[in-house]
């Protein structure tokens, strides 16, 4: 019941921050400058035909106004035209959004067990020569930018003979099999990249987490009481701290979709990332919206998800408030 | 300490570095694709300019963008967080609320929109490039501030505060700010190193409208000229190191950070 209480709460509530980050993106999308500026540019347009344009995909009305024809359209699933692709935004994203999903879910799943798992081990024997070697790992994966890590990885892999571009080779015909091995080939590269520079890197935090529960009374309470150490490592100290680190593995899901964009773009991966990166360079603003709506969907979806997780496990924060 | 000499060293490299040097940033003073040599230490890119002048003046752009965004952020988020636990209730709510809704907003397209809307009006980029990224990284300081303090608002010791009628500015700024310095202080260093990444990151994305040399920008005209295939690694890997350099040293300021408070 509570649960139930809980999840109805919450749907209601990132209907509002849905309708928020709307119009944030839509002011982000027109704050890019015009989007007929190459139009008005090109000497060989008729100024009419740009006023017609203008018209017709109702930029000439107040802003305002735009942007409920905006929201009006988004929740009847219309999401516009692109106007650098010559395609519907919808079928644009219907094609570019599995590969994305394909590179995200299971390297988030995977980092997230990485992370907990040697972050745990590191705080837990704290000051070992396994925490050194963790930590080390920990701090140099973490703090080399992701653009450097996803380079010298693009090179590791390119000498070891992996393709480094796109998400499959191009104007061959194959079985089934032999396309599945395809991609998965062109798939490990960027998968091992994101996977890498997020498990390794928030496996630190976890680390501090645990080295800051280690330290708390009640630890030392349950090690006099004579439980054994590995109950205490388990059902004290992991699960104390538990909702600080699905807290903090929560709030990387707003790095994951820098991450898409950056690991989409070092390996030239057809996702949403690179459509986004292409449709603000362009000044596409149908395309900007529906893209960065989209995005923001699942990063609201994954946080309402976490939130949730974290108001079960964490009985001080309260349920359904 | 000795960690953070590292970190001291490297800013206060930076910032002279570029008087050193005897050429100009956009100054064409040799072939392209010279290899390093005594003249060229880190030989000339695509347009024959000396890449080690460009990686001098695009460091201390990434950097004092950094410190600038930094700055901003802080000052926006450590009071939002501290006194919004405080407050409670519906305004907590919102506030929280708030925040969410920007942590959903993807951060590059933020700062992509702001630093075009910038661009137009304001003269000093460096101002507007830290404008740019300090408004997608307030919120974040401010939600994690905010769970620090809501954490220690419930501890008893707030609690008998309020009892003996202890105001709430009181409670804000003897109890709860000292109880969160040590998350002030890693949010500090973590927004910086955040900021020098983002920074490199609308640069090597091409979404940088300013005219400022900066590593993103080095890395992204290094890749468009293929040098990773034709084996010009001067041009790519100069730029990583200087990045790299940065946030590594903050990341031991941070070690040390963390040995100093507990």
């Amino acid at each position: 019941m509570r649960i139930a209480r809980l999840i109805i709460y919450e749907a209601i509530s990132s209907f509002v921050v849905l309708l928020i980050v709307s119009l944030a993106v839509f002011l982000c999308s027109r704050a890019l400058g015009d989007p007929l500026a190459q139009l008005v540019q090109d000497p060989f347009v008729d100024p009419s035909t740009i006023e017609e344009l203008r018209k017709l995909f109702g930029l000439d009305k107040p802003l305002p106004i735009q942007f409920a024809m905006y929201m009006l359209n988004l929740f009847r699933g219309e999401l516009g035209y692109s106007t650098l692709f010559n395609k519907p935004v919808s079928s644009l994203i219907a094609e570019r959004l599995p590969y994305t999903l394909l590179l995200l879910v299971p390297s988030v799943t995977a980092s997230n067990m990485i992370a907990y798992r040697l972050g745990l081990e590191a705080g837990w024997r704290r000051g070992s020569a396994l925490d050194r070697v963790l930590t080390m790992l920990f701090v140099v994966a973490r703090s080399i930018p992701y653009i450097v890590m996803a380079i010298a990885i693009l090179i590791l892999f390119a000498y070891a003979g992996f393709p480094t571009y796109g998400a499959w080779t191009p104007g061959e015909e194959k079985d089934l099999a032999g396309r599945a091995i395809d991609v998965l080939v062109h798939y490990i590269p960027p998968f091992t990249a994101l996977t890498l520079k997020t498990g390794l890197g928030y496996g630190l935090y976890v680390r501090q987490l645990v080295v800051s529960t280690r330290s708390k009374d009640f630890v030392f309470v349950a090690e006099a009481m004579g439980i054994p150490p590995k109950a205490v490592k388990h059902r004290y100290v992991a699960r104390y701290a538990l909702p600080s680190i699905i807290a903090v593995l929560g709030l990387r899901y707003a790095f994951v979709v820098e991450g898409a964009v950056i690991t989409e773009t070092i390996f030239s991966y057809p996702g949403m990332g690179t459509l986004l990166v292409e449709a603000i360079r362009s000044c596409d603003v149908w395309l900007i919206q529906g893209v960065a709506t989209v995005l923001t969907l699942c990063v609201i979806a994954t946080v309402v998800i976490v939130d949730v997780v974290q108001r079960i496990l964490d009985p001080r924060i309260g349920g359904s408030r | 300490m000795k960690r953070t000499i590292v970190l001291v060293a490297l800013l206060i490299a930076v910032a002279i570095a570029p008087c050193l040097s005897p050429y100009g940033v956009d100054e064409v003073c040799g072939k392209p694709f010279e290899p390093p040599s005594p003249i060229h230490p880190l030989g000339t890119d695509d347009m024959g300019r000396d890449v080690l002048t460009q990686l001098l003046y695009a460091t201390r752009h990434t950097v004092a963008v950094a410190i600038l965004a930094t700055a901003l952020s802080l000052a926006i988020g450590v009071p939002l967080g501290i006194v919004s636990p405080l407050i409670g209730g519906a305004i907590d709510v919102v506030i929280e609320k708030i925040l969410a809704s920007f942590m959903a907003i993807p951060g590059l397209l933020l700062a992509t929109a702001v630093a075009y809307a910038l661009a137009i009006h304001i003269t000093m980029h460096i101002l507007g490039v830290a404008i740019a990224i300090a408004s997608t990284s307030w919120y974040y300081v401010a939600w994690v501030i905010r769970s620090s303090a809501r954490q220690i608002a419930t501890e008893q010791f707030v609690e008998s505060c309020r009892a003996i009628g202890s105001s709430a500015t009181r409670i804000a700024f003897r109890h709860i700010l000292p109880n969160t310095i040590e998350a002030i202080a890693a949010c500090a260093l973590d927004v910086f190193a955040r900021s020098a990444i983002l920074d490199a990151y609308l640069g090597f994305l091409g979404l940088y409208p300013f005219s400022e040399p900066s590593l993103g920008k080095m890395i992204r005209r290094a890749i468009q000229c293929n040098a990773i295939l034709l084996g010009y690694w001067w041009l790519v890997v100069p730029p990583c190191i200087a990045l790299s350099l940065i946030t590594l040293a903050i990341a031991f300021t941070s070690i040390d950070t963390e040995k100093t408070m507990s």
